[in-house]
């Protein structure tokens, strides 16, 4: 995409003015433009996070101190963030094969064409449909009354009977995968895209076979792709509120919940504990997007 | 080496015809071009070859064998494509062994055979470097030299030089000839590039609109194009109508000037289309009132400078014609200048209308 | 793959129905039982009484009028505050354009439940911030901020803005009617299709608004949960329908490009 730049607009400082005045704009001036959106963006994200950060640091009367840190290693909290963290893992890597499979499916060669469009609707939708609505629809279907649950029942197998529960982290996970392999099927698509039908044909005219194609070179081009996804996949389940909310809350302990719960007032009385656990929650999110930028750049590399 | 014959090959895109029954053998050790402009069905052609493509009907025939039902996989045809097709995650001699690596070759002989390629292609210093490190033309390179690595008794290119720069482009036919002809590989070879397919082949066979126009070698093309369509692309031609008037002469244009050639073929009060190459035309400056009758003459109405030749555009009573002078004798004829031309009759095609 | 031959086809094909039908299977079947269990009235009956019992609670109105009402600002506040923004990025600083990527990715970064902390921390000695309904909006705009901000900055980008803006000037027009009539019409698939994720968004939106203690359309809908089952599924079921159709809003408008990424793809 080759786009002529007139001449001497291309400088640091940006296009000119209308060009019949040659004038010195104040240099203060060109800042106008953003001042509204910084000041917004303070007032609503940069100075609320500053304010977890610092307070997590300071007990309730000002003081600088380490022991809100410290007190993350709990049982209670520490309990928190492994169950968290093996929930995010488990649906981040479940969610992410089973999205991988099912794109690769859909962009077949002899795939029809209306599949893609179609697929690419309900992952949009499916990946919006976390929070309340999903939690209630997997009660409906997993739940003791769920329709599955009673389809299972007359086959003989009701979960129920096994120790299994729609409350439990395994029903979490399963409810937290509807959104995540859609998602997984949204970021991966365009890398998958980004395999070019050369290589392919390429490899079958040296005598490869899809498996050693996708062994050889698929996979390998597509790994670090799929590794940032799931990572994001991970940080979406990492940070879920109100899905667990509906579903487990009081049965299971999980970062964002615990969090609530202080903002609810319903732990006992740690006003500063509640900033410990977002800060903790802001390091575990950053680690991943971190993770994933170097990921991209790989991938930037090989498939662009 | 294996000889190659497509029998019939029809192709349907729904219901563009992309070719029609197409007939072509290409013997061993050859290599034939494939010359037509965009759409003519050369690279439909081409992958129905490889594989790629089944043709609606007809056969691909390779040493007496039909591989219509062969996968692409297992015919042992070495392909290159036009670009992008090294695998970007590995280096140039990784991508040389991927081949050998399918056909679980041995570490010790995989490496020969790699060095032995990349030093046919002269990329031995450069084999450990990444695609995207290298040039167009050196990852085409690596690209012949992937698809030599199995020695395979045909190879195929499709529009290999295409996204190249125009030197780049002249020195890697040539090395492609070279290798080619040492190897004795059957080669097909698809181009839009008239130049290119003339340079290279020892046979080429110009297409269009999913038809053979005419095979042979290039220098038969250049010289005898048998249709119109190839006349007019390959090469640059002036074409006239003409009215045969015995077995050795005909009257170009309206004004019926004579023009004493050959008409074998032809009978006395024929149309014929006149071809006449540009550089059968020899100019004469002429000053005015020496006008002979009956002979032709033009004035100059442009100059192309081409290098070490000059296109001339001339006026004439016949319409306007291309001459091609050398450079030097260019100098004297200035716009306007009124010329004789001197047509080589043995440089003259006919055809039939 | 390329035609490898007719043998391999069904063996790969297989697979690939396969996990197209689980994928089909996973997302439908909670769908249906939802649809099932909002349509129960007892045992074995089945009717629309869940359905009439919402449409006819007040409170069900309230909440989502809120919800909605929330939506439509949400859209406006991001469009009036991004869309100049971007364009000023584009245009006129671009160095500002690595700390604007870092600022869309900071709501990922601090998720809501975390900002929460942090707003309530902050805000909790102005009563009337806290108190009005507004703050939600304003929150949720930093919410739907990486999403409007990317599909601002491609839709920008993708357009040639500098052009725009040299051809705009040269004619002699003003950077506010530059941006009002110039580039904010070639934006417009840009701009609606944030808007549709924006209202998505917001419709569901739970977190925010139940620590601050207000009423939304997810809050009603968790509080009705906590009672009635069949009601709840009717909500789940009618969420689900609004976000379809938002998502449909947003495809229908983008249904150019993929439409010609899909016939690329068939070639």
């Amino acid at each position: 995409m080759a786009r002529a730049s007139a001449q001497g607009r291309t400088t640091e400082l940006g296009a000119s003015p209308p060009a019949t005045a040659r004038r010195r704009r104040p240099r203060l001036g060109r800042w106008l433009g953003v001042v509204p959106f910084f000041v917004y963006a303070s007032i609503f994200l940069l100075i609320p996070t500053a304010e977890i950060i610092i307070q997590a640091f300071r007990t309730y009367a000002g003081a600088f101190t380490l022991d809100n840190i410290k007190s993350l290693w709990d049982p209670q909290t520490l309990n928190a963030f492994e169950t968290t963290i093996k929930i995010s893992l488990i649906t981040a890597i479940a969610g992410g094969l089973f999205g991988l499979f099912v794109a690769q499916a859909a962009m077949h060669d002899q795939a029809p064409a209306w599949l893609r469009p179609i697929l690419t609707t309900f992952s949009g939708v499916a990946s919006n449909f976390a929070g309340i609505p999903l939690a209630f629809a997997f009660i409906a279907t997993l739940g003791t009354t769920g329709v599955v649950t009673q389809l299972l029942e007359h086959v003989g197998l009701n979960p129920y009977s096994h120790g299994f529960t729609i409350y439990g982290w395994v029903g979490l996970s399963l409810t937290y995968i509807y959104f995540q392999f859609p998602l997984m099927i949204l970021i991966i698509t365009p890398s998958i895209e980004g395999i070019r039908k050369e290589w392919r044909e390429a490899a079958v005219s040296l005598g490869a076979t899809p498996r050693h194609f996708w062994w050889h070179v698929g996979l390998p081009l597509l790994l670090p792709s799929l590794l940032g996804a799931m990572v994001l996949l991970f940080g979406n389940a990492f940070s879920a509120y109100a899905t667990p909310y509906a579903l487990s809350s009081g049965y299971i302990n999980l970062v964002p919940l615990m969090i609530g719960e202080v903002l609810n007032g319903d732990l006992a009385f740690q006003p500063q504990l509640g900033y410990a656990l977002a800060f903790g929650m802001i390091v575990v999110m950053a680690a991943a997007i971190v993770i994933y930028a170097l990921l991209q750049r790989r991938t930037a590399k090989w498939l662009r | 080496m294996a000889r190659v014959e497509i029998r019939g090959v029809h192709k349907q895109f729904g219901d563009v015809t992309a070719l029609e029954s197409l007939d072509l053998r290409i013997e061993s050790g050859e290599i034939v071009s494939l010359l037509g402009p965009s759409g003519c069905g050369k690279t439909t052609a081409l992958r129905i070859v490889a594989g790629f493509e089944q043709a609606d009907s007809g056969d691909v025939v390779v040493d007496g064998e039909r591989v219509n039902d062969v996968p692409a996989n297992r015919r042992n045809m070495g392909m290159v494509f036009q670009a992008y097709s090294l695998f970007p995650n590995m280096t140039a001699r990784q991508n040389v062994e991927f081949g050998l690596r399918v056909q679980k070759v041995p570490k010790p002989d995989r490496s020969a055979k790699s060095a032995e390629v990349l030093e046919l292609v002269q990329l031995t210093d450069r084999a450990d470097q990444y695609p995207h490190q290298l040039s167009g033309g050196q990852q085409q390179r690596v690209a012949l030299a992937r698809a030599l690595a199995l020695e395979p008794r045909v190879l195929l290119l499709d529009e290999p030089l295409s996204a190249l720069d125009a030197k780049v482009r002249v020195q890697l036919r040539e090395q492609i000839r070279r290798i080619q002809s040492r190897l004795g590989i059957t080669t097909i070879y698809v181009t839009h590039d008239q130049e290119e397919a003339l340079s290279i082949s020892d046979r080429v066979a110009v297409m269009s609109v999913g038809t053979l126009q005419q095979v042979g070698p290039p220098a038969e093309i250049y010289r005898n194009p048998q249709t119109p369509f190839v006349a007019e692309f390959v090469g640059t031609m002036n074409r006239m109508e003409a009215r045969v008037l015995s077995e050795d002469a005909i009257a170009i244009g309206s004004d019926g000037l004579r023009l004493a050639v050959q008409t074998r073929g032809h009978r006395p009060g024929d149309t014929v289309s006149t071809l006449i190459r540009p550089e059968s035309i020899r100019l004469e400056a002429t000053t005015d009132g020496q006008i002979p009758p009956g002979e032709l003459v033009g004035r100059i109405q442009a100059h192309t400078f081409l290098g070490a030749v000059t296109r001339v555009t001339l006026d004439t009573a016949v319409g306007p014609l291309l001459a091609d002078v050398s450079s030097d004798s260019a100098l004297a004829l200035s716009l306007g200048t009124p010329v004789r031309l001197h047509v080589d009759p043995l440089g003259v095609r006919l055809l039939s209308q | 793959m390329a035609a490898v031959g007719r043998p391999k086809r069904h063996r790969l094909t297989f697979w690939s129905w396969f996990w197209l039908a689980l994928a089909a299977i996973y997302l439908l079947v909670p769908l249906y039982s939802t649809l099932q269990f909002s349509l129960q009235e007892g045992q074995h009956h089945y009717g629309f009484s869940a359905y009439v019992f919402i449409l006819k609670d007040p409170a069900f109105w309230q909440s989502f009028l809120l919800s909605l009402r929330l939506a439509l600002e949400t859209v406006a506040i991001s469009l009036v505050l991004m869309a100049p923004t971007v364009y000023w990025v584009n245009v006129r600083i671009p160095s500002l354009r690595p700390t604007m990527e870092f600022i869309s990715v900071l709501p990922f970064v601090v998720p809501p439940i975390a900002l929460a902390v942090g707003m309530i921390g902050l805000f909790s000695g102005f009563p009337l911030l806290i108190s009005n309904t507004q703050i939600l909006a304003f929150a949720y705009v930093i919410q739907a901020l990486p999403f409007t901000y990317r599909a601002l900055d491609a839709g920008m980008r993708s357009l040639d803005i500098r052009t725009l803006t040299d051809a705009a000037h040269s004619v002699g027009a003003s950077w506010s009617q530059t941006i009002v009539h110039a580039i904010l019409p070639n934006l417009r698939t840009a701009m609606f299709a944030s808007a549709f994720l924006t209202i998505a968004i917001v419709l569901g939106e739970y977190t925010i608004s139940s620590l601050l203690l207000f009423n939304t359309f997810a809050v009603y809908m968790e509080h009705i949960g906590t009672t009635q089952a069949e009601p709840a599924a009717a909500l789940a079921v009618l969420s689900f329908f609004l976000t379809w159709l938002a998502m449909l809003g947003l495809f229908y408008l983008t249904r150019q490009v993929s439409y010609r990424r899909a016939v690329a793809m068939t070639r």
